[in-house]
């Protein structure tokens, strides 16, 4: 209650009425969201260029390279998060096969996913083959994947097109896309496709699926994941390193302890905006990955408050979508988003604090990154849009497929 | 409790939890981030501090060094330093993607530029390959930068460097010593004198970033460099020259092994000039040997022969153990003293002497004459109380005290070997002190080579008190003092060192010739020439001690002979250029000596003054 309290004294709500009042939050919901989503924005802008800024001997202001894109991208992005608030989400909601867009989103972003593994036509950066080169614009497909995902869980498991209780005509047949993605994703990506691994089960868990068929292919994804850890050495000395840096300063644990050297050099109060040291040469992927040592350094303590409160706003809007009388496709989709934006945020900063071990995943909304940027606005505003659009119940009529009678006798509904 | 809405398809048990979960890793996360900030900070702030900061030293300047008149006898120069650093120059190279043939292509080139022997440089460069500088070139031009820059060559540099710099070449060099390599004086004043002139290093530190540019924005902790202090010294560089230039001739006139010379101001102690036979040049220091480099006015005492007459016959005069009218009634072809079997020979016979004349003439057996009447213990005490066997105490390093053994531990032959002069060891400079006794009245100075010391902006901030000659010991009275120095006087004239031709002063002084012992004999073809004098008579304003060594006998190797004649010059040339005024003519013997002395004739002392006379007339 204490963190809603917090969020929502963002919003400024000075009302006679309660603040508890529950229809001054529905009416206030996407405000919240659509503040949290402007302030991270705006922390991004204004932190990747800070970090961006080099010492080069002039000391007149002006946007650098990366920080002028982002400044770009991000206002692409939040013309992106408005225009889709706007969109009433139940238009992806579709019970066709062939016009489906959520289907035809999945198939995009598997084939993206694919050509970009085939050397000449992705994008080799930092030895990850991660970008295709879209004209002016680079996309990375995993992004895609990764909302592909979300939205075609939250479809599948609140639509129920075919029967989730059956295990291999059902379940198995849900999972194919799913585990198809993250597959072609984990070859170069392992951070993404984990993300979605666990956003997958977060959603599947959600979304009633039963609890043994999950016990049957955690065990041997989980083999797959450790097994594919092992196979490459360096994999497994980064999965360790994170508990020792100091023991390789100079290959492994270097940029571990430069994250850690940047909280340190901020200190509690930070060295205030823009000047930081640790960005300058020093903290790798200072703009991406490491935003967050950057955030800490330069604002301290309140920098940190203030993105992670922004993140528990986007978190509250989502909860309380959740928390409504509405349509399942709406709380499904509005819980998937929350829940990856939320684990994506929460992962980020765990490995710039040394928490976990490395990931290379940008924090949402902040890290520089083109693309990304938009697709993850574009994400939030769907759930804006969720928030905006109460539909009552499901608009569609039927599923594909009758539900099994004998779900209700089960007792798994009728307990609550 | 829970409000809310269930379906069928849809677990908010389920999302709670998962949003419970995110939200409170969040927190955590939070919290972690303030561990950070705070407690855990203190592992990692150490090494945020050294990574993040670069400390600049700012280098002092070293102080310089003049000589009295004002001249710098060493000063510090800022120049460029070529500098090449090869790690980062290969790291370049490699990363240019060069093959090692292309790669020696290009050291090649840089070779041709800078001048070089390319596989000298090559050699250099492999040698030190983890180097991060390496010195290629003093004094570089900035026009070697650009043409190395036009070959697209990294790693390859000016930076500017203080450097001692003499311009005056080798003189002085015993005195100033010289630097080392890194700045730090290694002898002479430059070693003694390394606190005061080499002042503090200061340091900026500067945040950077991780290519090493400092970021001028941030605050810097900034302490300015202390420059070192001026030192003024006692040596005039003119008469420095004159001594140098003098000892020099002589040296290589007579192929002398070494030679020294030290000319001091008898009425204050100051040193006015210190100079050795070889010399060094201290820019160059590393080019020297060693035995060059020794300051041998100081550190190599020998023993004097007949200049330590003087000092026995003093306070002999002193002490009424003679007079100077005293007639010595010298056997001819030798004196047998009972204290030693081997009898004590002159040069000449010269039938009775008076005790002026012994000193006028270095008579050795009227010398062993007064030494048998004087006795160990007074004989010792007349040397002792000129200093000798103990340090000057001058500021320079390594001094010499001489050898005086006491007189309770002398055989008996050793007194007659004292009275010649052997049987101790001085240093040339201990003699210079002993004879500036006798031209002041009586008192013992001490050798100085400081004047003062200036503060950076070149203030005066340390005078080296004068010293007060009336605080200075009175060895002997006055009147003896005056008694002997005027007996001295008759030594260019009627004396041991005729061959001095001074016309425009009265001077005074003792020669001496004495045998270099070689394993503890006495070596009949090596001696020590030494001259030790002052002038002018009247009221003396310098002294000089002009010793040579092991002379080629063969030329010639009396002290009269070697070293009389370039340490008149030396009296003459610095007394001229001190404006010192011409000497009256030569005041006669006190009547009761003149009575005694050998072949006396007056005519001798006007011979100084016919000679100026007839100067005189050819100028007209």
């Amino acid at each position: 209650m204490r963190v809603m309290e917090e969020v929502s004294s963002l919003t400024g709500a000075t009302s006679d009425k309660s603040f508890m009042d529950a229809s001054i939050y529905r009416l206030r919901l996407w405000d919240i969201l659509s503040l949290c989503v402007l302030g991270l924005v705006f922390l991004g802008i204004l932190m990747v260029q800070s970090a961006a800024v080099n010492v080069t001997g002039d000391l007149t202001w002006q946007w650098t390279a990366r920080g002028s894109k982002h400044l770009l991208f991000a206002g692409l992005g939040i013309i992106t998060f408005f225009v889709v608030g706007n969109w009433d989400y139940q238009r992806l909601n579709s019970l066709s096969i062939k016009r489906n867009p959520i289907l035809w989103c999945l198939g995009v972003a598997a084939f993206a996913c694919l050509i970009v593994l085939i050397p000449g036509i992705g994008t080799e950066v930092n030895g990850a083959r991660r970008w295709l080169q879209l004209g002016v614009t680079q996309i990375q497909p995993s992004e895609l994947g990764k909302w592909a995902t979300v939205l075609f869980l939250a479809w599948c498991l609140s639509q129920r097109p075919i029967d989730l209780d059956r295990f291999w005509s059902g379940f198995v047949l849900l999972l194919a896309p799913v585990g198809l993605i993250s597959l072609l994703i984990v070859v170069e990506d392992f951070g993404t496709a984990a993300l979605i691994g666990l956003c997958s089960l977060t959603m599947l868990l959600t979304g009633r699926i039963k609890l043994w068929h999950l016990m049957v292919t955690i065990p041997p994804a989980l083999v797959g994941a450790v097994g594919f850890i092992l196979v490459q050495p360096y994999r497994l000395r980064r999965m360790t390193t994170f508990l020792d840096p100091w023991a390789s300063p100079k290959t492994d644990g270097y940029h571990l302890i430069q994250s850690l050297l940047s909280f340190s050099s901020g200190g509690l109060w930070g060295r205030g905006l823009g000047n930081g040291v640790q960005k300058l040469g020093y903290l790798p992927e200072d703009t991406t990955d490491f935003i967050f040592a950057v955030i800490c350094e330069e604002l301290g303590l309140f920098g940190a408050l203030l993105t992670i409160i922004l993140y528990l706003g986007i978190l509250y809007v989502a909860w309380q979508v959740v928390r409504q009388k509405r349509d399942a496709f709406g709380r499904m989709l509005a819980f998937g988003i929350g829940s990856m934006i939320g684990l994506q945020a929460v992962i980020n900063i765990a490995v710039a604090t040394v928490s976990v071990p490395t990931k290379g995943l940008a924090l949402p909304l902040i890290s520089a990154g083109g693309s990304g940027l938009i697709i993850t606005c574009a994400a939030l505003g769907l759930l804006c849009s969720i928030a905006r659009h109460e539909h009552a119940a499901d608009t569609l009529q039927a599923p594909l497929r009758q539900p099994v009678r004998h779900r209700l006798p089960r007792g798994i509904i009728l307990e609550t | 409790m829970d409000d809310c809405q269930d379906s069928q398809f849809f677990s908010p048990r389920w999302a709670r939890l998962v949003i419970v979960t995110i939200v409170a890793a969040l927190l955590a996360l939070i919290g972690r981030v303030g561990y950070l900030q705070t407690y855990g900070r203190e592992k990692t702030i150490r090494q945020a501090e050294r990574q993040q900061h670069m400390t600049e030293t700012l280098f002092a300047r070293r102080g310089t060094i003049y000589d009295a008149t004002g001249n710098v006898l060493a000063g510090t120069v800022q120049t460029q330093t070529l500098f090449i650093d090869p790690k980062f120059m290969f790291s370049q190279f490699i990363e240019q993607g060069l093959t090692p043939a292309q790669i020696r292509e290009r050291i090649d080139k840089l070779a041709g530029v800078l001048e070089m022997d390319s596989t000298e440089l090559e050699n250099l460069l492999d040698e030190r390959s983890e180097s991060r500088f390496v010195k290629i070139r003093a004094n570089a031009s900035p026009e070697y930068l650009k043409v190395i820059h036009d070959l697209k060559i990294d790693g390859v540099g000016l930076t500017p460097i203080h450097e001692r710099y003499y311009p005056m070449g080798s003189l002085a060099a015993h005195v100033l010593g010289g630097v080392g390599a890194d700045g730090h004086g290694l002898e002479g004043i430059e070693l003694v004198l390394e606190k005061t002139l080499a002042g503090k290093d200061g340091e900026k530190r500067t945040r950077k970033d991780a290519r090493r540019r400092g970021i001028y924005v941030a605050a810097d902790d900034y302490l300015a460099p202390l420059h070192g202090q001026h030192v003024v010294l006692t040596i005039d560089a003119n008469i420095q020259m004159i001594a140098e230039q003098e000892l020099n001739a002589t040296c290589q006139k007579y192929r002398a092994k070494s030679g020294e010379c030290v000319v001091i101001d008898p009425r204050s102690g100051e040193i006015l000039a210190l100079a050795n036979y070889p010399t060094f040049n201290p820019q160059f220091l590393e080019d020297s040997k060693p035995e060059w480099r020794s300051n041998r006015a100081l550190v190599a005492p020998f023993e004097p022969g007949s200049t330590i007459k003087p000092y026995i016959v003093g306070p002999a005069l002193a002490w009424n153990v003679t007079r100077q009218d005293e007639v010595w009634p010298l056997p001819r072809g030798g004196y047998r003293s009972s204290l030693r079997s081997k009898p004590v020979t002159d040069v000449y016979n010269y039938g009775p002497l008076s005790t002026w004349d012994v000193l006028v003439k270095s008579s050795n057996m009227g010398m062993t004459m007064l030494g048998e009447r004087m006795g160990k213990q007074r004989l010792y005490d007349a040397i002792a109380a000129f200093g000798f066997g103990h340090r000057t105490g001058i500021e320079l390093k390594g001094e010499d005290p001489g050898m005086l053994i006491p007189a309770s531990r002398w055989g008996n032959a050793d007194v007659v070997s004292t009275v010649q002069g052997y049987h101790l060891l001085v240093t040339p400079l201990q003699l210079a002190r002993a004879m500036s006794v006798y031209a002041n009245g009586g008192r013992l100075v001490k050798p100085h080579l400081l004047k003062a010391t200036l503060n950076p902006e070149g203030q005066l901030i340390n005078r080296y008190p004068d010293q007060q000659l009336s605080d200075l010991p009175q060895i002997i009275d006055a009147t003896t003092a005056a008694e002997v120095r005027r007996i001295l006087a008759d030594v260019p004239v009627r004396g041991t060192a005729r061959s001095i031709t001074t016309t425009t002063y009265n001077l005074f002084g003792k020669t001496g010739t004495a045998h270099i012992t070689k394993n503890g004999n006495y070596n009949e073809s090596s001696y020590t020439s030494s001259f030790v004098g002052g002038g002018p008579y009247e009221n003396p304003r310098l002294v000089v001690a002009f010793i040579i060594h092991e002379p080629d006998k063969s030329l010639d190797y009396h002290g009269g002979k070697v070293s009389g004649p370039p340490a008149g010059n030396i009296l003459e040339r610095s007394l001229a250029y001190l404006q010192v005024p011409a000497s009256p003519q030569l005041t006669l013997p006190p009547p009761q000596v003149a009575r005694v002395l050998f072949s006396f004739d007056p005519k001798v002392y006007a011979r100084r003054l016919s000679k100026l006379t007839n100067l005189a007339s050819a100028d007209d």
